[in-house]
């Protein structure tokens, strides 16, 4: 496995249920398709409005192949970079069990216990070394306002966690909904770590929760990126 | 992949090991934790034990790797006893550990005396500084990670050892209030100077709580927070190591442990003192009052 190799996940940071635009599940199942990973971190709220945002969390979560965790506002920065590393671990141990099947015949979980834990030493090693894509989804809508700072604060910590790994690091930041019609609006694109600056400026919560085509135009991103790179490095391996 | 349901194994149950045969019976819950949950337990011999549960293969796997990687008779951290699975539906990928006597550091911190507290932070750094020569730092160092025995001579140990990472890579596990880099005063890299911000963050935050807000604020406030929490310390000697530490100017376990050890303890009013003397003066008292009375009666005033 060389240093090529790039693991691609989608953060989306939400208080609520989507109501506009495409469903969101469906957008998490195509993203997961192109070999990306969807993690939800829902903000609790109160009421049967909150319960329907919480399962519908769990729903894209589990379509898109990633954790979803449901959390206070002081919360969000660790669990954010908890899901990250726990589900790069969960990519990396979906490989290593693919090449183990393909090898021996075994799982992980066929390993006696006392092997399992050489092989976690190895994912775990791995996933300090590997290369990630992450679009950070920031939902906006006007129920979001209060909890901006907290937010902002929240991913600037997740890049200093991921920013000091071996493996090199692109994130990009986007919101929604966007500035007028937009649904979306890039706030930040790829880069080695989140610009402050342009967070400050560019969150600003007003309007609906349109999740779905959020995670969409995250997909593309991550997409066009990869095209990007390959034509300029020639074809990488990816995970997924 | 579903949000986990932390169902509690009753007591008395006996798991039995797939791999080895052994079996443990659950004495009882012993805390719920991020990634999974700890049993008290008794092995089919009598060796007590903690086991830890957690929903998948590879994280107890991993945990099992780093306490295998720590264990030594000087570690802080419990010795590791057996990793197996079990046919039980709550408890299929576990391993069993030590059980460390002790409670939580913040449970007791605020019936220290001052001289218990300098012994358990130079405890604290001194199981840092073996962990360090090892080539690993704990990184997610908090009170509720620490356990002190005040019956035994404050022995201190450290549980969960999910944070463990070696020196130079990225901290996976922390805890923000006790996290350098959320304060703004470090990188989030496991390093020595990574645990011992860690310890006086932590120091600090027991006696002075963080504002409600702080997530919300930006590094400058919350560094600025901080600077007012130190002045708040009131013996000099801890203000000024605070400082030193968090300034960044302590880098190793071993300089912080003698520079602890160094602290004169504060002039505190000493009961002990209180009490004996009161006993010398009602002596004293009852003695000449005797002499006195003996005098009256013999005539010889």
């Amino acid at each position: 496995m060389g240093k090529e190799a790039t693991i691609r996940q989608i953060l989306v940071i939400t208080d609520g249920c989507s109501n506009i635009g495409p469903d969101p599940v469906d957008a998490a199942r195509r993203a997961h398709g192109r070999g990306i990973v969807v993690n939800v971190i829902g903000i609790v709220g109160d009421g049967e409005a909150a319960q329907k945002g919480y399962e519908e969390a769990q729903s894209i979560a589990d379509a898109g192949g990633g954790m979803c965790r449901i959390v206070q506002p002081a919360d969000i920065s660790a669990t954010a970079q908890m899901m990250t590393h726990q589900t790069m671990q969960m990519t990396l141990q979906q490989v290593v069990n693919q090449e183990l099947m393909s090898v021996m015949g075994k799982t992980t979980e066929d390993l006696p216990p006392a092997e399992r834990s050489r092989v976690m030493q190895v994912v775990a090693k791995l996933e300090e070394e590997i290369a990630l894509q992450l679009v950070v989804a920031l939902d906006m809508s006007a129920s979001m306002r209060d909890k901006i700072p907290t937010v902002r604060e929240a991913v600037r910590d997740l890049s200093l966690s991921l920013q000091v790994r071996t493996g090199s690091l692109e994130v990009a930041v986007l919101s929604f909904p966007g500035k007028g019609e937009e649904s979306t609006r890039l706030v930040q694109p790829f880069s080695n770590k989140v610009d402050v600056a342009s967070l400050e400026s560019a969150l600003v919560a007003r309007g609906g929760t349109p999740t779905g085509p959020a995670i969409d135009y995250a997909a593309s991103l991550i997409i066009d990126r990869q095209r990007t790179v390959d034509e300029a490095d020639g074809p990488r391996r990816d995970f997924a | 992949m579903t949000d986990k349901s932390q169902v509690q194994i009753p007591s008395g149950t006996w798991i039995v090991g797939k791999w080895t045969g052994r079996r443990w019976r659950i004495r009882g819950c012993l805390g719920v934790g991020a990634n999974g949950v700890v049993y008290a337990v008794d092995r089919d011999d009598g060796l007590p034990g903690a086991m830890k549960v957690c929903e998948g293969a590879g994280q107890v796997a991993f945990e099992w790797s780093l306490l295998e990687r720590v264990k030594g008779a000087r570690s802080s951290f419990p010795a590791p006893q057996q990793i197996d699975d079990s046919d039980h539906p709550h408890a299929q990928y576990f391993y069993v550990m030590e059980r460390v006597g002790g409670k939580p550091l913040d449970k007791v911190w605020l019936g220290l005396r001052p001289a218990d507290r300098k012994r358990v932070l130079h405890e604290i750094v001194a199981g840092l500084a073996h962990l360090h020569e090892t080539g690993y730092a704990f990184c997610d160092v908090k009170a509720q990670n620490i356990l002190v025995d005040s019956s035994d001579d404050m022995r201190v140990r450290f549980v969960d050892a999910g944070g463990v990472t070696p020196l130079g890579k990225a901290v996976r596990q922390f805890t923000p209030t006790s996290d350098g880099a959320f304060w703004g005063v470090c990188e989030r890299r496991a390093s020595a100077q990574y645990d011992l911000i860690g310890v006086a963050l932590m120091a600090l935050t027991l006696d002075v709580k963080p504002p409600a807000n702080v997530f919300s604020q930006s590094q400058e406030q919350r560094r600025a927070w901080l600077n007012k929490a130190i002045l708040q310390v009131a013996e000099p000697g801890w203000r000024s190591l605070l400082q030193k530490v968090l300034r960044g100017s302590v880098t190793d376990a071993p300089t912080l442990a003698r520079a602890i050890q160094s602290i004169p303890l504060p002039k505190e009013p000493d009961g002990t003192d209180w009490s004996a003397k009161l006993m010398w003066g009602s002596l004293a008292s009852a003695t000449l009052s005797t002499a006195c009375a003996w005098a009256l009666y013999l005539r010889l005033i």
